[in-house]
């Protein structure tokens, strides 16, 4: 039955050429479409491991040299800023902040223990103000920083992929080469880079209170409810403690947004021309269809007349297109299936291959609905008209 | 003749509406996805103001320096003085000449500016400033965040912004730091609120005082960083700090250079190599680079690339390719519609050729009923690009970055749609146009 079809496609080949060769480029672009949501939806889904609603961040460049009169005005701003009846919480850190952008990395196999991991520094109260879930153990305080070693908390993504098979609480490493740490606690996710990006193994180190050029970023959570006129009370409390107008405040909301916008703009874009493509080629294809049926009316005729039944009519059309779908799905897959062999794709590779199932479906089932009207238009055709039409 | 042609090519498009619909579906939409494509480019790359040199300008946006790995040799000498042995030891630092120690990029010092990149000869200007200054400010109670450009007085030359009034500041205002301020004329409105005229109001820069406003510009339809700003104050006004880091030529500086004619660019990069070797090896570093990109380069930095590639021209061989891919497809359907279509009239051809018309008339006819159908496909384009241009626009897709439909974007669209029209008409046309007499007389119904 098959070898049959494929005869009655070669018969016509001049004819179904244009129509395969475009079956194989829609194919690749919904490949490309469909394992590129994929991916992203699945780095989305991923939990964030923080809470950036109702979190402010004053971006700030202290004086590099470390006085005491800077860190007393450090401190003294914690201070005011909590005061604030609007506030919930304060806490110290470095640029490296969920939106942000920055990255920092760092990495050793000193004592053994080989990890390569981002990591930022934070004071004690980094945890609060980002509502951080902690998986086991706890973040660090103020009296952890007396012991002997520097109390860190890691990410489970960490213990995951580094500390195979250890009891990551109380496990001590060397950080850098001066540093010894020990870890106090693990905490649940933090994907800070944005929504739409794979979480990297992370650390958060104590900010001492010496590294005044450490102090690169305030976050504050205010209650919830709070207006945005709460914006220009930091603003004043912070141009005040500085004498300077050299830091910039903005809603984590806000970078959230624009740092969001940089993946769905793309991703809708991408997705409208998609549905584009397909709308385009479905109609083409129904056209198509229609004509070639109409134009083969006596051949239908004829093979009624000889005892065909309305079923057998139709299924030999949307035979036809299926095999000829089919032949085309497997043109395309076998360039796109290599695509991961020869260079490294910006996604996964299981997101990939889901994306090339996915987007098989879509194109099987379109051309299936898009034969069946025309088909059963051929398939009704009654045997005597179109032999009387002949 | 061609009225003859238009006037069957409407005949045939009303005889099939099903078919009509879903060419001109295709035609256009794909039509107006590259028209706002070029839209896109038009606006960010094209020769508009503030950036109509844009094909003499370079900027220096960033600077490397970088330092070889060292190694100690120690050698020891002994010698034997009055029967006792005594070492000579000489330590000497050799450095490891192409070994990269250390990398460090940053934007430009005003000190490099001043020192060498002032004196170089082939541009015709150079010109100095800071384009990042974040400052937040609160005219009506409402958080308003502006991004400042500190310039000098050549930015002005050298970028020929449209003044809605006023002017730019002259070089003797730079000397003085007077508090003046230019301002965009979008800013302005959201700033003040919107009047006749902005000029002598004045605006709080934080700690540094009020600055008077001495003129207005339009908005730049570019995401150009170096023109994008919301207010432009002196360059002298800058801390020190943020001109000249401690370590060696790093600093927040931008430079452009604007060359005699567009043939003296690759002459000023040559200089730009010269500069670099004459700088003053310090700090550890032994190598240092200056990164120079043109308008193009820079507008790829943003998706490709780093501070120290020049990504422009692959940037735009990867958009032309992805469009021309995201053609291939509209077209061969439309190809494919057509090819079956054009058997309908197999009998009109027939009794055409009987009657003597040759095959390359016929070629002829349809593809001109072909770019009748595309043209009409391209202003239904024209509408639709429109319509998402403001639909983009106002949800601010692209940032500051404002579409518009050009002269030159729809010069570019009436091109694309001939092209589009010939390439889906050439294959069709030429098929049928080939069929001959005696078979499409027969086949065919009158």
């Amino acid at each position: 039955m098959i070898a049959h079809y494929f005869k009655l496609i070669w018969k016509r080949k001049g004819k179904n050429a244009f129509l395969f060769v475009q079956l194989i480029f829609v194919f690749w672009v919904v490949f490309a479409v469909f394992s590129y949501g994929i991916s992203q939806y699945r780095y989305y889904a991923s939990p964030l491991g923080f809470d950036w609603r109702e979190v402010y961040r004053v971006q700030i460049n202290f004086k590099t040299e470390d006085t005491a009169a800077t860190r007393l005005m450090i401190k003294s701003l914690k201070h005011d800023l909590k005061a604030m009846p609007e506030t919930d919480q304060v806490s110290y850190s470095v640029n490296v902040s969920p939106y942000l952008g920055n990255i920092w990395g760092n990495g050793n196999d000193n004592d053994g223990f080989v990890f390569n991991a981002r990591y930022m520094y934070a004071d004690e109260d980094y945890a609060r103000v980002w509502k951080i879930p902690m998986k086991s153990g706890r973040f660090y305080t103020r009296e952890d920083l007396n012991s002997k070693y520097t109390p860190v908390v890691v990410t489970q993504k960490f213990v995951d992929k580094f500390m195979k098979g250890k009891e990551p609480l109380g496990f001590k490493f060397h950080f850098t080469k001066e540093m010894e740490t020990e870890i106090i606690g693990v905490a649940e996710n933090f994907k800070f880079q944005g929504d739409f990006t794979e979480e990297d193994p992370f650390l958060f180190v104590p900010l001492a209170d010496d590294a005044t050029d450490l102090h690169q970023a305030i976050n504050v959570r205010v209650k919830p409810g709070t207006g945005p006129e709460v914006e220009k009370k930091i603003n004043d409390l912070v141009e005040n403690a500085t004498k300077n107008n050299d830091f910039s405040l903005v809603k984590v909301d806000i970078t959230r947004k624009s740092t969001n916008s940089r993946t769905y703009i793309p991703l809708a874009a991408m997705f409208f021309l998609a549905i584009f493509l397909i709308i385009n080629i479905s109609m083409g294809l129904f056209g198509i269809l229609r004509y070639n049926i109409a134009r083969r009316i006596p051949e239908i005729g004829l093979r009624k007349a000889v005892g065909a039944s309305t079923g057998a009519v139709r299924r030999q059309f949307t035979g036809e297109m299926l095999v000829l779908v089919v032949l085309a799905f497997v043109i395309a897959v076998i360039f796109a299936v290599q695509l991961p062999f020869i260079t490294t794709l910006p996604i996964e590779k299981d997101a990939y291959f889901m994306g090339i199932g996915a987007g098989a479906l879509l194109i099987f089932v379109l051309v299936y609905g898009c034969t069946l009207a025309p088909s059963q238009q051929a398939a009704m055709t009654l045997p005597a008209k179109a032999l009387h039409e002949e | 003749m061609l009225k003859n042609y238009f006037k069957i090519a409407i005949k045939v498009l009303k005889r099939n509406k099903l078919y009509t619909f879903i060419s001109l579906f295709g035609i256009s939409f794909t039509l107006m996805v590259l028209m706002l494509a070029s839209a896109v480019l038009e606006n960010e790359l094209g020769a508009n103001p503030p950036l109509s040199k844009r094909d003499r300008i370079l900027f220096l946006p960033s600077f490397t320096g970088q330092g070889f790995e060292r190694e100690k040799i120690s050698t020891y000498d002994t010698t034997e003085v009055n029967g006792v042995m005594k070492i000579d030891t000489t330590v000497t630092t050799k450095i490891i000449e192409g070994k990269v120690a250390s990398n460090t990029v940053s934007s430009l010092s005003y000190k490099l500016y001043k020192d060498h990149l002032s004196r170089m000869k082939t541009p015709e200007l150079i010109s100095v400033f800071i384009d990042y200054a974040p400052l937040d400010v609160y005219p009506q109670g409402q958080k308003l965040t502006l991004n400042g450009n500190l310039t000098d007085a050549a930015y002005w030359k050298i970028f020929d912004f449209r003044f809605v009034e006023g002017g730019p500041f002259t070089r003797e205002a730079v000397d003085n730091k007077a508090n003046v301020i230019i301002l965009r004329e979008s800013t302005a409105e959201k700033y003040f609120g919107k009047q006749a005229s902005y000029l002598g109001k004045e605006l709080a820069w934080g700690i540094q005082g009020s600055f008077k406003v001495v003129g207005v510009v339009k908005d730049a339809h570019t995401s150009n960083r170096s023109v994008r700003a919301d207010f432009f104050v002196p360059i002298s006004w800058a801390g020190e700090n943020e001109l000249d880091y401690p370590q060696a030529y790093f600093g927040s500086c931008v430079v452009a250079l604007l060359a005699k004619t567009p043939a003296d660019m690759p002459k000023m990069e040559e200089e730009l190599r010269n500069v670099e070797n004459n700088l003053e090896k310090a700090n550890n570093f032994d190598r240092y680079m200056i990164h120079e990109k043109n308008a193009a380069d820079v507008y790829a930095w943003q998706f490709m690339g780093t501070q120290e590639t020049r990504k422009g021209g692959e940037f735009l061989g990867i958009v032309l390719g992805v469009l021309a891919f995201f053609l291939v497809i509209p077209i061969l359907n439309l190809v494919n519609l057509n090819v079956t279509r054009i058997f309908e009239r197999s009998s009109e051809i027939g009794v055409r050729k009987a009657f003597g018309a040759k095959t390359g008339d016929l070629l002829l006819q349809f593809l001109f009923e072909n770019l009748i159908i595309t043209f009409l496909g391209g202003i239904i384009g024209v509408f639709l690009s429109l319509l998402v241009m403001n639909v983009l626009n106002r949800a601010e897709v692209f940032g500051v970055t404002k579409l518009t439909f050009n002269l030159s974007v729809l010069f570019i669209s009436i091109f694309i749609t001939f092209v589009f029209g010939i390439l889906s008409g050439f294959l069709p046309a030429w098929r049928i146009a080939k069929t001959p007499v005696a078979g499409a007389l027969k086949t065919g119904k009158l």
